[in-house]
């Protein structure tokens, strides 16, 4: 799978997924500019208050990975002290652009086809809690959020090409919002369909926000791309892999815990490397 | 239900854990019959496999009868008396449908971590870490097998456990290192270590047509198992200052056509170069100690083909790549397609060809696999191969 890309919209991009690109990018340019501006004072305090919370966590495991923990939500209120210094920062500045693609071992008529039921798509995106259809193109959106909490948008559709593309972007009032589209195309020799997925949003909680997001497994670009991959699993197995559930000794350890012992094994596994060059 | 789980470098116990539950629609639960410790949980154990978490049930070489089939098995019955392969696949992907079974797009629910490791990830396993996707292992008394209208296959009444229980991972293991090598009809195989996965390379490449086949280990009761049984000529590297040299001898100076390395990341040596692979290892600047996979490259003949069965997880240095592009060789790994031998293998026991069960040393109970663990890494009391009994 591609990287996510933190940089600003560029046309040429757009025209890689398939989409008009002068429509996107200016309703593009034009929602992320009036999110910002509705960006709300409790917003910006986020981070400080959230980055203080955490970092207090983080000391008091007095272990490297609370260090860690605590040095990145140090990051975090630094962050968020300067943003509202500065919270009159260009425009794009807190736009994510995440670009994913993934082969699905299916004909692009059946890909599209589970995609365009949108009502469905909750029950394979894990980090969506419903999608409702409010017809004529238009539906309700309710994701969950870092820190346990949830965001919601409409959306409209703005293409749709049968088996081709579909693209949508957020409308009204949201802390996010959105412009995305979705891409089918065939597979060479009968290996299925390549499903291409462009998204762009601001960031409620910022750049920093999103790196202590990161630790708590929510990391928007890895949302993505789980989702994908479970978009994937449903279609050609029936079913979403997973040990939730299973037997083993003790409780599990917290999400915390497991994503903690991940980042410092990362850091392992990366030094390894750097040893080894 | 009792499991043998892991706490650490050095330190697996029996615990009472819960039952495993159906959790997804292809899902099966089978009660263990025999399930056995392979020379990759001794990688675990000695704790050179990251992304384990305490209390992970180990295990992935087991067998035993279905109790309970998810809704959408249709292949299975409760009763059946099945074995499982290591690797879990889910037969739809593109990998599976190729035959690439161990490199299943969908069967491991980490497949993110294994992504930022490997840049792709493989199939989940069984008991192996949490970068192989987390899944509670076979040594216990029963065992969750995803996908079990995919792997699991089902075993004759007739033919007792110790013969068909190796068919989870160290025969076809050893049966696909032997056909990664190609054999044409004169080659002569070189194999490096002669635990079980190294015992039935040996075999499996007389049974593909090898001429001869030389094995290397230093421990006697190993090197006897191959000589005896295997009909393989033996080398004691602890006993042999330059085993290239030897190799040359031995194959009227045209080197081995196949060299398998059937040792893997914890590979012992006497060379300089495997103590400063111990040392990068104990301080973690790299996973894998290659004396072997480095000896193997040296040794093999122009346009010959280095085949890995034994485990690598990380990046190692100094290899002799200039060696191995001079002499135009092959190289062929990676975890066991289990699925693809399970059939033509289970044949060939029913066929009397090869009867898995020689290389069982050691029986006992899944209350003593602590005990077993210990053994089997010391290589006290010439323990080969443990099967446990739950």
């Amino acid at each position: 799978m591609s990287e996510m890309r933190h940089d600003g919209t560029s046309p040429e991009r757009l025209a890689r997924v398939g989409v008009s690109s002068d429509a996107v990018t200016d309703q593009h340019q034009r929602a992320v500019r009036s999110g910002r501006h509705r960006a709300s004072t409790t917003i910006r305090w986020l981070p400080i208050i959230s980055g203080i919370a955490v970092a207090g966590y983080g000391l008091s495991r007095r272990s490297k990975s609370g260090l860690l923990l605590a040095s990145v939500a140090g990051g975090a209120v630094t962050y968020g002290i300067g943003r509202r210094r500065a919270h009159d920062a260009p425009d794009g500045e807190h736009s994510i652009r995440i670009e994913k693609v993934i082969t699905i071992n299916k004909p692009v008529e059946e890909v599209y086809r589970a995609w365009s039921k949108v009502t469905d798509l909750p029950r394979i995106l894990s980090h969506l809690q419903s999608v409702t259809d409010l017809g004529q193109g238009k539906s309700h959106w309710v994701a969950n959020a870092p820190l346990g909490k949830t965001v919601e948008w409409d959306a409209e559709t703005m293409v749709d090409q049968e088996n081709r593309v579909i693209s949508w972007r957020s409308t009204g009032e949201t802390a996010v919002q959105n412009v995305g589209a979705v891409r089918f195309q065939e597979a060479p020799n009968g290996r299925g369909t390549e499903l291409r997925v462009r998204i762009e949003y601001n960031v409620p909680f910022g750049t920093v926000g999103s790196a202590v997001a990161k630790l708590f497994g929510e990391e928007p670009g890895q949302q993505v791309e789980d989702d994908l991959r479970r978009f994937k699993q449903m279609l050609e197995t029936g079913e979403v892999a997973t040990t939730e559930g299973q037997s083993r000794a003790g409780s599990p350890s917290s999400r915390m815990d497991a994503g903690m012992d991940k980042v410092r094994q990362f850091a392992d596994a990366a030094a390894s490397v750097v040893g080894n060059r | 239900m009792r499991a043998l789980t892991w706490h650490g470098t050095g330190d697996v116990r029996v615990d009472n854990v819960p039952d495993p539950a159906i959790i997804n629609p292809r899902d099966a639960i089978v009660r263990i019959t025999s399930t056995a410790i392979c020379g990759s949980d001794l990688h675990i154990y000695d704790g050179y496999i990251p992304t384990m978490e305490p209390g992970d049930i180990l295990g992935h070489e087991f067998m035993g009868e279905v109790v309970e089939v998810g809704k959408n098995v249709g292949n299975l019955q409760v009763g059946d008396r099945v074995v499982v392969p290591f690797a879990i696949a889910c037969g739809s992907c593109y990998y599976c449908q190729h035959e690439l079974w161990s490199l299943c797009d969908n069967s491991n629910p980490n497949a993110a971590l294994a992504d930022r490791f490997y840049g792709y990830s493989g199939a989940g396993l069984y008991g192996y870490s949490h970068l192989y996707g987390g899944y509670a292992g076979g040594q216990a008394e029963y065992a969750r097998v995803p996908f079990a209208d995919v792997g699991p296959l089902k075993i004759p009444d007739n033919l007792p456990d110790d013969q068909v229980l190796f068919l989870t991972d160290i025969f076809p293991t050893g049966y696909m290192a032997a056909e990664n090598c190609n054999i044409k009809p004169g080659d002569i195989v070189a194999v490096w270590g002669c635990g079980p996965v190294g015992q039935f390379a040996i075999r499996s490449a007389y049974l593909l047509g090898a001429e001869k086949v030389i094995a290397i280990d230093r421990f006697p009761e190993r090197l006897r198992m191959a000589a005896e049984g295997g009909n393989a000529i033996t080398i004691n590297y602890a006993e042999t200052p330059d085993i290239v040299q030897a190799l040359k001898d031995l194959t009227g100076g045209r080197g081995p056509d196949a060299c398998i390395d059937a040792a893997g990341m914890e590979a012992h040596g006497t060379g300089i170069d495997s103590w400063t692979d111990r040392a990068k290892q104990v301080s973690r600047v790299q996973f894998d100690r290659p004396h072997v996979l480095r000896e193997a490259i040296q040794a093999c003949g122009k346009g010959g083909t280095v085949s890995i069965a034994g485990v690598y997880a990380g990046y190692i240095d100094h290899m002799p790549m200039g060696v191995a592009f001079a002499k135009g060789l092959t190289f062929k790994m990676g975890q066991t397609h289990v699925h693809r031998y399970l059939r033509p293998l289970l044949d060939r026991i029913e066929h009397g060809d090869i009867d898995p069960s020689f290389v069982v040393t050691h029986r006992l109970s899944l209350d003593e696999a602590p005990h077993a663990y210990e053994i089997f890494r010391d290589k006290q009391d010439d323990c080969i191969k443990v099967v446990l009994t739950p």
